[in-house]
């Protein structure tokens, strides 16, 4: 599934809020064109893959105006057998002045057999460009757990509410009703995670 | 019927015997105080009273009024009433803490067949146990101990104490990263919740935090086994002289 | 979509497969030169439609092949005395002048014990184990380029550490390249180092401006058990050069492995750097600084390869693009299934000083293990306008100000280098260079 969004105007913003649990085979790349001076464009994901599912997700911020900005926050979780990837594409062109990005992208990783993955293509052609652009992947924390558990969470539960923790920069851009049911999915889709 | 029971207890982690045959009883409303030399296995003991991975129990038993914790998942044995007062609280990114202590409340009294807190209730119950702790709602409002000074941590830790009302109250080195300000509003938050139904056992390798918690026994544990029982006094002698007599004790 | 597209040789790609059949055989490895020479007529000069490639299309960017070089006569070796890179280390030296190895630039005295340089052309006559260590790296398992260079396999230097041996002396592999006509210059070098043996080794490319001649040069490094080598690459070959090398490294259990590249020369360069942990506990820091001007396209390729448990690896590269230049920097971590506690960090920063100045970063992690922390950062922008203001309102002109902050900038990868009088010294080519740069 590919979706693009245009930002032709003047002072035009775009947003795209996604909240990936999916098929067994997703890819899923939302778009940005900041076409108009001053647009700005927002991606805000989070990819959930268990079982052997194979998600591929990320964006493309292409910026042709002026004074353009964009924030890719992508939060990746792999559990069980799956593959989580993340690819996404930064662009400022040659007349492009004052192109800002900023681009987060972690993964956490629950279980020893899954994998999460990230290729970025970050690419500035004026050199009034500022990208910045940061990934981390890391385990989800024993430790973590264990203290949650020890305050009476069962495994699941303790899973599921530091996975929140980790989404929640994105979840706040959700409103309230979707956030609430994006948690629920959150849930639901990491169920039998954790032994 | 005693609250906390441990007999013979033998645990080691990754191939290294820590525990070697501890026996340690604590009655409802006894307060329980081990000290001793680094290494001794003091916090391992804790460890292995909540039920950490890693720490395998190879022998002995634990139990809580009757009941054998060693089988029990880490939160079945919050919910049966232990609570391990973090030496080394955990900072969780993204989950406040309101958040956190309300899920842990919950799913605490869930467990124990009690109905779940209204949201009002719950907030009522959080600020009344936050005042006395010197907690704000500002720290509540930020991640779980994350950016928390050593002492807010502490207090945090006590307050989760205070929320979950737990029967046996284990503190691991409560005391440790402390100036003396923020030592006694944590100990004046664990004697509040002194009460006849409830034990507490205070790990410390200082006596200083028995000044404030003062205990009704106090352990000497070394070598993983608990090597002299005695009265408060057996502290004091302790910080005057040193442990250097227990090293070899075991 | 592996459909095979036939696409037409270029007249570069059938000069090279020309050139380089005519080459007289160098029997141990005239299996291993065929090979590569069929690969690269296969494969052809990567383009950017190979993703490693996609920002360095060598394709388009080499339109010819200038004849290999015959060597160096007098008159060359006359030329390459005078130049001096990094000649102030009291480093060891062993020189190349067009590709031949020249003993009287050379410094083979009072090798120290546990330490042998040989050259590989004399190294592939006398032991057969030589061209063993070069057919363990099957040409398929790398690009086009490096198919290149192995096709073209007659010349370089065999540098290996006994186990144990500690040699404090920096051992410097010079190449120059000299005269005024466009040649092709292949080398290879081959460095082991024993179990607890400890060696620092610089590699400088010069050559002379506006000739449009070609470098392909390949540095094979392996270090053993507990082992630990030290690196320094400077790059500062002529102004039209094509410069391609590789630096092919695999390290074992416990070793420690740094390495610093400091990139301004030729007009298109390309740094292909694939690493590879073979041990347990080892520890690698790669770094690099990379300052361009005019229209230089400099690209830097890593893939990091954690295949076994418990393996650190660092990687800092700082990049300061004046004028119309382009930069490149694609770096991969790979913790495979087995590679546990891996510790990887991969950084990679850039400054955009000239208005059509472009930086493309590919900076990529391909985790299989989960007990893991892996972190990549790559930043693109300008000089802050900010300090700037506040250093020239303290009185200082802007091309100062504009240096003082430029050299903080790809300072902190400098300051890697161990050896303080090669960081001296590469510290101040790199301050010659900012002193050369034009204000606008």
């Amino acid at each position: 599934m590919t979706k693009r969004g245009d930002c032709r105007g003047n002072g035009s913003k775009i947003s795209w809020t996604q909240v990936e649990t999916g098929s067994a085979i997703t890819w899923k790349y939302p778009s940005c064109i900041l076409r108009g001076d001053n647009s700005q464009g927002e991606f805000y994901s989070i990819a959930i893959s268990n079982g052997y599912q194979q998600v591929d997700s990320g964006t493309k911020m292409i910026h042709l105006g002026k004074n353009t900005s964009s924030r890719i926050i992508s939060k990746g979780i792999a559990a069980g057998v799956s593959q989580n990837t993340y690819r996404g594409q930064v662009s400022a062109h040659r007349k492009a002045t004052n192109a800002r990005n900023f681009t987060n992208c972690d993964s956490l990783l629950i279980g020893d057999k899954c994998g999460a993955h990230t290729t970025p293509y970050i690419e500035a052609k004026n050199s009034s460009a500022v990208f910045e652009h940061e990934a981390t992947t890391s385990k989800i924390s024993d430790d973590m757990l264990f203290y949650c558990r020890q305050r009476g969470l069962d495994a699941e539960e303790a899973v599921a509410l530091v996975v929140n923790g980790f989404v929640k920069d994105v979840l706040q851009h959700l409103p309230m009703e979707f956030a609430v049911e994006a948690q629920k999915l959150i849930a639901i889709s990491l169920e039998g995670s954790v032994g | 019927m005693a609250l906390l029971e441990v007999k013979d207890l033998h645990a080691r982690v990754e191939e290294k015997e820590i525990l070697r045959g501890l026996n340690l009883t604590i009655n409802p409303g006894e307060v329980h105080a081990i000290m001793g030399p680094n290494g001794s296995g003091k916090s391992t003991l804790s460890y292995v009273l909540a039920g950490k991975d890693d720490y395998e129990v190879t022998g002995g038993s634990a139990t809580l009024e009757g009941e054998d914790l060693l089988e029990l998942e880490p939160d079945e044995r919050a919910a049966k009433g232990l609570f391990l007062a973090f030496q080394y609280p955990i900072e969780i990114p993204g989950v406040a803490s309101m958040t956190f202590l309300r899920t842990a409340v919950n799913a605490v009294r869930k467990k124990r067949g009690e109905e779940e807190l209204s949201t009002p209730d719950f907030l009522r119950l959080v600020r009344e146990k936050a005042k006395e702790l010197s907690i704000n709602q500002d720290m509540l409002k930020r991640p779980v101990n994350v950016g928390f000074s050593g002492g807010e941590k502490k207090r945090n830790e006590i307050l989760q104490m205070a929320m979950l009302e737990p029967k046996m109250c284990v503190l691991d080195e409560t005391d440790s990263g402390l100036d003396i300000d923020a030592l006694k509003i944590v100990a004046d938050g664990v004697n509040r919740l002194r009460a006849k139904n409830r034990g507490f056992l205070v790990i410390t390798h200082y006596q200083r935090l028995l000044d404030h918690i003062v205990p009704d026994v106090v352990h000497v544990m070394a070598k993983g086994r608990i090597v002299r029982t005695g009265g408060p006094e057996l502290a004091h002698e302790l910080e005057a002289k040193g442990y250097a007599g227990y090293e070899n004790a075991a | 979509m592996n459909a095979e597209v036939k696409i037409m040789r270029t007249a570069a790609e059938m000069a090279y497969t020309d050139a380089l059949s005519a080459l007289p055989a160098n029997e141990p490895v005239r299996a291993l030169r065929e090979k590569a020479l069929r690969l690269f007529t296969e494969k052809g000069l990567p383009h950017r439609r190979v993703e490693e490639w996609k920002y360095t299309d060598l394709r388009a960017l080499i339109r010819e092949m200038p004849p290999l070089a015959r060597g160096a006569d007098k008159a060359a070796i006359a030329e390459a005395k005078k130049s001096a890179v990094l000649a102030k280390i009291g480093a060891r030296e062993i020189t190349f002048v067009n590709g031949a190895f020249v003993a009287e630039l050379s410094d083979l005295e009072a090798i120290e014990k546990g330490l042998s340089i040989r050259t590989l052309g004399d190294a592939l006559k006398r032991s057969a184990d030589v061209a063993a260590l070069l057919a363990k790296i099957n040409p398929n398992k790398y690009d086009a380029v490096f198919a290149l260079n192995t096709a073209a396999l007659n010349e370089g230097v065999v540098i290996e550490v006994a186990p144990g041996a500690q040699i404090a002396k920096p051992i410097h592999i010079r190449h120059v390249v000299t005269g005024t006509a466009p040649v092709s210059v292949f080398g290879r070098a081959l460095v082991t180092v024993g179990t607890k043996a400890q060696a620092t080794i610089v590699q400088s490319h010069t050559g002379p401006d506006a000739v449009a001649y070609q470098t392909n040069t390949v540095l094979q490094l392996s270090l053993a058990d507990d082992a630990e080598l030290d690196i320094v690459r400077v790059q500062a070959e002529g102004d039209k050069a094509i410069h391609l090398s590789m630096m092919i490294g695999a390290i074992g259990e416990e070793s420690r492995f740094r390495s610093f590249a400091l990139t301004t020369g030729a007009a298109v360069s390309r740094h292909t750097v694939p690493f590879a942990y073979a041990g347990k506990d080892a520890r690698a820091l790669i770094a690099g600084a990379t300052l361009l001007r005019g229209k230089q396209h400099a690209d830097v390729t890593l893939e990091v390869d954690h295949a076994l448990p418990g393996g650190e690896s660092r990687e800092l590269f700082k990049t300061v693009l004046d004028d119309e230049t382009r930069g490149v920097f694609q770096g991969l971590i790979i913790v495979r299934p087995d590679a546990q506690k891996t510790d990887g960090r991969m950084m990679s920063a850039s400054l955009l000083l000239g208005e059509n100045a472009e930086m493309d970063n590919k900076p990529e992690l391909e985790i299989f293990a989960d007990d893991v922390q892996c972190a990549h950062g790559a930043t693109t922008g300008a000089l802050d306008d900010d300090l700037m203001f506040y250093l020239r309102a303290r009185g200082i002109p802007k091309k100062e100000a504009e240096s003082l902050l430029i050299q903080s900038f790809f300072g902190e990868a400098i300051e890697t280098i161990q050896n303080e009088k090669i960081q001296e010294s590469v510290m101040a080519r790199a301050a010659k260079w900012l002193g050369e740069r034009s204000v606008k």
